[in-house]
């Protein structure tokens, strides 16, 4: 047998046929072996599997070669099959085909001819046939190893965001939903020397590279807000940091960032092209548009600073663009319902959150694209 | 999405059908780089038949425009709907990027500014 070339088992009680066949392929290069009838060739197939090709008559005493066929493929072999006929016996050969063979030969004057093309073919076909299972196997392997990659990213990101956000004299209720699995948008709340801290950003796109910048602005803030209460200059320092590491790709930030002032009852808000946020005072809103460009745009770039008492029962509302952007069947926003779903709901933040949530759902039948934040803070009446 | 291109005299006008959105920037980006290799400076961004752009299409525009500047080219986004005007005003994109609100005038701006070029 020459090197690369399969072992052949013949299946045939015409000793004449089978001996001829064996003669044509060994002459080829193939390994032979030959079988009287189904049940022998079944032996030897067990005992070596690693046949390449069987090649079978199909009326032969013990079992014939449709049984062979049946036994084969039960066994969940998938070695190919080519089946001998006659040609008074197409239709025996069509039956065998439908039940697992590749295919068939005509038993004729010209089988020494024909013989090896069909050898060939059928083995090129089951060489593809055998390719193809295991590109798509790895590929679904690959596809189990991504998922559990992004299912074990999706908890890593949900322990870097804050688990509850609690202070003296706030109440608070968060809600985080990236869109698939892991995603770009994240929030955050410290206090430090009397000081507040709140912010919510969202880094274009979710996809990883939006997940690891994500990772690295909550710790940039963090840091950079422990002693810094301004946000113009917490901002300022992270845009400058980040537009080097964002040049050359199409990533940017929005956010907004809230200092507040214990002492006063005055927050400081930053707006860098964030969607609108909002004040709810009673029944009434008071909203903050952005107040200047994305970050990771221009080191150079700047922003206003508004400032706004917060009372006791006043409420942050702060949320991500996933929110407004939420479609419904009709192809309206969530936008436009926003403000009155804000006034309806006079409940403690960490209910009001979640029914914000449901209310979206409801709007948008559970169709979202894109991650979904929201970060309510109410400071509390004094007693 | 599919990219439309035009010639006008020097300036390339590049006409994106569809959402433009994450899978979509790339193309442009790879659009913009083989115009870049060619030497083409002055881009005509006609949003005209994009219904919508995501924060990554955004994100693109912006690289596409600093991109252009480092080289001293120009790029004008035209013809954007409300809603993609709205991006680019809350995000300030529109002091990035010039924007106008037809074909016309967003041609009539490059062409001043390739001639502007060339008397230099």
């Amino acid at each position: 047998m020459n090197e690369g070339k399969c072992r052949i088992l013949i299946v045939d009680d015409d000793p004449f046929v089978a001996e001829l066949l064996a003669v044509i392929l060994d002459a080829d290069g193939y390994g032979v072996d030959m079988a009287e009838n189904g049940q022998e060739a079944l032996e030897k197939f067990d005992a070596a599997p690693d046949v390449g090709l069987i090649i079978s008559d199909m009326n032969m005493p013990v079992m014939n070669g449709l049984e062979l066929i049946r036994e084969l493929r039960g066994r969940n072999g998938h070695v190919p099959v080519i089946i001998l006929t006659g040609n008074s016996e197409i239709s025996v050969a069509i039956q065998a085909l439908k039940n697992g063979a590749n295919d068939y030969l005509l038993k004729d004057e010209n089988i020494q001819e024909t013989i090896l093309v069909a050898v060939d073919r059928v083995l090129e076909k089951h060489r593809l046939k055998m390719n193809n299972r295991l590109l798509t196997e790895d590929l679904a392997r690959k596809n189990r190893e991504l998922e559990k990659e992004r299912a074990l990213a999706h908890k890593v990101q949900e322990s870097i965001l804050p688990r509850s956000v609690a202070f003296p004299g706030f109440s608070a209720g968060t809600f985080y939903r990236p869109s698939d699995q892991i995603g770009g948008d994240f929030f955050d709340a410290w206090e430090s020397d009397n000081h507040l801290h709140f912010l919510i950003g969202d880094i274009s796109g979710h996809n990883t590279s939006a997940a690891l910048l994500m990772a690295v602005c909550k710790g940039m803030f963090s840091s950079l807000g422990q002693s810094v209460h301004d946000p113009l200059a917490v901002v300022t320092a992270a845009n400058r940091l980040l537009c080097p590491m964002l040049n050359d790709t199409e990533m940017f930030l929005t956010l907004v960032y809230i200092s507040y002032d214990r002492e006063s009852g005055i927050m400081r808000l930053l707006s860098a092209g964030h969607n609108t946020v909002y004040l709810v005072r009673g029944r009434d809103l008071i909203p903050f548009d952005s107040t200047g460009p994305a970050i990771g745009w221009d080191s150079d770039d700047t922003w206003e600073v508004l400032t706004e008492p917060v009372n006791p029962g006043d409420l942050l509302f702060l949320y991500t663009d996933g929110l407004i952007e939420a479609e419904n069947d009709r192809g309206e926003t969530f936008e436009g319902q926003l403000e009155e779903t804000l006034t309806s709901f006079n409940a403690h933040p960490a209910e009001m959150v979640p029914r914000i949530f449901a209310a979206l759902d409801g709007f948008c039948c559970g169709r979202f694209t894109d991650d979904i934040t929201l970060l309510a803070l109410r400071r509390e009446e004094e007693s | 999405m599919e990219i439309k291109v035009e010639m006008d005299n020097n300036v390339v006008i590049l006409k994106p059908i569809g959402n433009l959105v994450a899978s979509s920037a790339e193309i442009l980006k790879t659009q913009v780089a083989k115009l870049l290799e060619k030497n083409y400076l002055y881009l005509l961004l006609d949003l005209s038949k994009v219904d919508f752009v995501d924060s990554s299409g955004l994100g693109a525009c912006i690289a596409v425009n600093k991109t252009l500047a480092a080289r001293e080219g120009v790029l004008v986004c035209a013809g954007a709907n409300e809603t993609i005007l709205k991006l680019f005003r809350i995000t300030r994109a529109d002091q990035k990027i010039t924007l106008t609100a037809s074909r016309l005038d967003a041609l009539k701006f490059l062409q001043d500014k390739a001639l502007l070029r060339s008397a230099r």
